[in-house]
Formats: C-alpha cells, structure tokens, sequence
C-alpha cells in the first residue's frame, strides 16, 4: 500500500505507454467482412424484389394499379410527344402556304 | 412469379398500345393535312378560324391568284438565269450585266407587290383579329424573307 503513495508514481504514469497488439491481418479482415456483408445484401435484393412479384404483384389491386398507371404515364408522354409534332405540321403547313403564293420563295 | 411477369407483360403492353392509340389520333389530322394536296389551304381555314363564306372567298381569290403567280415565278427564273449567264461569260461589270440586274430587280419588285396585294385583299376577307395577325405573319416573310439586319451585324461581328 505504501508503494502506490509513493513519489514516484506521477512519474511511472507519465513515462507508462500502451501498445495495443493488433493483428497484422486486422486491416484486411474487416474490409473483407464489409464486403461480404455488402454482397449479402445485394444478393438479398433481387430474390426480395422477385419475392414481391412473385406475392404482392398477382394480387387485383396492386396489377391493376400498375396497369392504370402504365397507361396514364404513356399516355402522357405521347400527348406531350403528340403536341410538339402538331407543332412542326402547323409550322410546315404554314412555309406550304407561304411559299404557295410567293413567286419568290417558289422560284428559289 | 409467372403471374407476376405476365402482369409486367400485360401492363407493358397497355402502355405501348396507350401510346400508339393516343399519338396517331392526336396527330392525324395535321398528318392528313400535310398529305393532302390542298393542306395549306385548310391550315389556313382552321388558323385563322375562317367561316364557310369567307374561306370560299379566299380559295377563289388564291385560285385567280396562283396562276399570275406561277407566270411571275417563270419570270424570276428567267431574269436570274439570265443574269446568271451574263456573270459567267463576263469578267467585268458590263452595261448587259447591269441591265441584266435591273431586270431581276425589277421581276422581284414587281412580284412583291402583287404579293403584297393579295395578301391585303385575302386579310381582308378574315375576322378583323386574325386578318391582322395573318397580315403580320405574311409582311414578316415578304419584308425580311431571309436573315434580319440585326441578325446579320451580329453575324458578321462574330
């Protein structure tokens, strides 16, 4: 007991140093475990999303819904796609017409 | 996982046929104007929303008026070819190529006006609003038919 209250101890403390002992490999076994935990994963999502079609997609509500949906977006998109060839036919139309009733523009 | 695939199928599909139905029939009757021979004219009818009576009149006057504008395109033709000629065997500025200048400019002057013409007689045959509009839309063409001033000193600054 009397070691411990003894001067020196400030000083043992001060020069006292730890040197953990960490296996060369370490580094690399974790990295290796991360991605194996990564792979898993991924490998995990695929068979859960044919999981879902296989369970969730045949039921009415949700195959109707993605058929509704389906044909709103395409749609959608052809009217978009419908309005900016409307556009070029009016614009052709309109050269067709101009060029119908000036001589220049035909003679060129 | 069959059936799933088959609905994927099936709502593919639907989009696809959704797709096609909607663009052909939005876009049919511009296309079957486009084909038709007298498109322009019935572009003109729907765009400046002309009644029965006033679209018959404009097809008679545009009627009298292609053939004189056939006659004139013949004309333009002439005097360019001409002039092209002329530039080709001279290797100066002669009073033939000169001449041969005049006559394309006077052709060219000669047409816009009677271009000019038609185009005040057939705007105003339309509703008021339109007929401006249809009058602003035929001069931008007549009076600046190719690059604009501004348009060309940005160019050549370029």
């Amino acid at each position: 007991m009397k070691d411990f209250d003894s001067d020196d101890l400030p000083a043992k403390l001060r020069t006292w140093k730890v040197g953990p002992q960490v296996p060369g490999s370490f580094s690399r076994e974790v990295w290796q475990r991360i991605a194996a935990r990564q792979e898993a994963r991924e490998e995990a999502f695929w068979p859960r999303v044919a999981q879902w079609f296989s369970t969730q997609l045949v039921r009415p509500q949700y195959a109707t819904a993605l058929i509704v949906l389906s044909l709103t977006a395409s749609i959608g998109v052809a009217h978009v796609q419908a309005q900016e060839t409307k556009a070029q036919h009016w614009k052709q139309l309109e050269a067709r017409y101009a060029a119908s009733v000036d001589p220049l523009a035909m003679s060129r | 996982m069959k059936n799933g695939l088959l609905i994927l199928a099936l709502a593919l599909a639907v989009a696809v046929g959704g797709y096609c139905t909607y663009y052909r029939c939005a876009t049919a009757p511009t296309q079957a104007m486009l084909a038709a021979p007298g498109g322009e004219m019935e572009w003109l009818r729907r765009e400046y929303h002309l009644s029965d009576a006033q679209f018959t009149r404009i097809r008679q006057m545009h009627g009298e008026y292609a053939p004189k504008c056939d006659v004139m395109c013949g004309k333009i033709a002439e005097a360019n070819a001409r002039l092209d000629q002329l530039i080709k065997t001279s290797a100066t500025f002669t009073p033939e190529v000169d001449a041969a200048m005049s006559e394309c400019v006077a052709v060219q002057a000669e047409c816009r006006r009677a271009l000019l013409r038609h185009v005040y007689d057939v705007s105003a045959e339309m509703p008021a609003e339109d007929g401006a509009r249809y009058l602003r839309m035929m001069t931008a063409r007549i009076v600046e038919p190719g690059l604009s001033h501004e348009s060309v000193i940005s160019e050549s600054a370029k």
